[in-house]
Parts: structure tokens; sequence; C-alpha cells
């Protein structure tokens, strides 16, 4: 993946799997320049390991979400009685 | 390989966003609070307080103390109200306290052992090249986020990453604060928020992927 593209001899060479999982982040919150994002579409459209590696990463973001938000948590809006009245003694203590 | 689109638009947005009529309503009491009218402390309390609850059991997991920790996050915020310049949102100036009163509970814990976020990171050949290629992981759909042991099995990935780094993924995937937010409120710059944020993420992927490799996860 480091040797200059043969369709495209006079570009740079494409980024190495590093360079790509390395700023994986900014290339899916769409922070890199369009060359910079040219060159991550090169790499991945002839790299499966980092193809696989961007999905397992995006999987593993949106299920740490998942799990967080605990059904039992949201059902959690009210805040109890005891805690309010403890909040309340110990300011006007 | 279907990667060209725009991948985090749907995946980052916030579940929870804040409420800004919840906000506007803050505020005002905000005011009141900080022209005497202290009984109006109640008021903010009912409002702000689910949410506080909620990230503060994110943050201290299964703490017995959590209650304690929203108690002494709200008697700060009361004493400190004159200092609150209105330059944020109230619920940023009160998710600060919140995190830095989880903080040190966190800080008086007795302390783990925690492993090197290097052990979680992807590893690569001198010329830039993976050691290990990445397999490709069994789809969510086909075994179902709703089941009990996978829900659980992703919580303790979490609670493995090292505290610096799960704090980090908390406020930002998990409490939806903004880099900017995260970076005021745990004091650090916004580039490191974003280093840290990536790492943690990758670090949760590669707990995760022993565990979701297509040919080993359990049925």
């Amino acid at each position: 993946m480091t040797s200059a593209s043969p369709d495209r001899p006079s570009q740079r060479p494409y980024p190495t799997c590093r360079e790509v999982l390395d700023f994986l982040m900014s290339y899916l919150d769409e922070e890199l320049s369009p060359d910079q994002r040219h060159e991550f579409d090169r790499h991945l459209a002839v790299c499966p390991s980092c193809v696989n590696y961007l999905e397992s990463y995006k999987t593993a973001v949106r299920l740490g979400k998942a799990v967080m938000v605990d059904p039992e948590q949201a059902a959690e809006e009210v805040v109890p009685e005891s805690l309010l009245r403890a909040i309340r003694e110990a300011r006007t203590k | 390989m279907d990667h060209s689109a725009a991948p985090t638009a749907d995946l980052l947005s916030p579940a929870h966003p804040a409420h800004p009529s919840s906000e506007d309503a803050l505020a005002g009491i905000v005011e009141r609070v900080r022209a005497g009218d202290h009984a109006a402390f109640d008021e903010l309390v009912k409002i702000a307080g689910g949410r506080i609850i909620a990230v503060c059991r994110r943050m201290l997991g299964q703490d017995e103390d959590v209650m304690d920790v929203v108690q002494d996050t709200f008697l700060s915020a009361f004493k400190s109200i004159s200092n609150f310049d209105g330059r944020s949102q109230f619920t940023t100036w009160l998710y600060k306290i919140a995190v830095n009163a989880c903080l040190m509970r966190i800080r008086t814990r007795r302390r783990r052992r925690e492993r090197s976020i290097d052990d979680f990171l992807p590893t690569f050949l001198d010329d830039g090249h993976q050691v290990d290629p990445t397999r490709p992981w069994k789809p969510c759909e086909a075994f179902g986020i709703e089941r009990s042991d996978i829900r659980a099995f992703v919580r303790a990935r979490i609670d493995e990453l090292p505290e610096q780094y799960r704090i980090v993924l908390m406020l930002r995937d998990i409490e939806e604060l903004s880099t900017e937010e995260t970076a005021e409120a745990l004091g650090m710059t916004v580039s490191g928020v974003k280093t840290r944020l990536h790492r943690a993420r990758q670090a949760l992927r590669g707990l995760m992927d022993p565990f979701f490799r297509s040919e080993e996860f359990p049925a």
C-alpha cells in the first residue's frame, strides 16, 4: 500500500494503514481536506483490512452508545424525593 | 466495500440532545437563585437532576455512593452559583461540577489495575501495514444488541478502558457533549480530547474484536 498508484504515477503514494487508522476519526468526522479524503478513499478501495477496521470501529461506537443508554436510567427522569430533601437540608444548614 | 457514505452523520447524531426549553427554564431559575430566592433551587434540581444522576451512574457504574456524588454536585453548584457567568449553558457548567465530583470519587476508590491503552490499539509493521489484518465483524443485526449478555459484555469492555479514556468516551459518545464542552469539563485542549477519544474508541474496538469476529462469535 505504500507504492505509487499505477494509474496516477505522479501522485503521492497511498497513505499507509497506520496513517489511515490514526486519522480515521478525522475521516469519519469529515475533517480532512478533499485531497486527504481522496487519498484515504484510494487506500480503502484496495485495503479490505482497513475497511473492516472502519466498519468495526463504527460498530463499537454504536454498541457503546446503545448499551449505556439503559431504559431503566431513561425512566429515571424524576429526582427522588429523598435526594431533594437531602440537598435542601444540606444547603440550609 | 461501501465506505464512501458519510459514516458518522447518523452514527454520532445526538440520541438525547440538550433541550433548549429546559435550558431556558434553567436560566430563569438560576437568575432567581442568584437573586436570593434559594427555594427556587429545588426546581433547578428537579429539572437538571435526572441527567446528573444518569451521568454519575454511567461514570461511577455500580458505585453505591452515586446519590452522595449527585448531592455533592448540587451543593457545590449552589455554593458557587454566583460564579456562573452565563457564557456557557448552565447544564454544561453543572456537568463540569458533576464530572469533577465523579472524578474525585473515582480517585478515592481503591485503584484497580489498568492495562496500557497500547494493549488495545492496532499494531503496525515498519512499512505501515497492520500486523494482523482486521477481520470483519458479525453484523449487529445478527446477534441483537437487546440481548442482555451482549449488553453486559459491551459494558464490561467499556469498564476495562483505562479511566482517563473511559471518561472521555463517556462524555463524548454517551453523554454527547461536544468536543469543546468535554475539553472544558476536563480541563483539556480540544485536540487532546480528539486524540484521547479516538484512542478510546480504538481500544473499545480492540477489546471487543476477539468476540465479534464473525467466525468466533458465540451463538
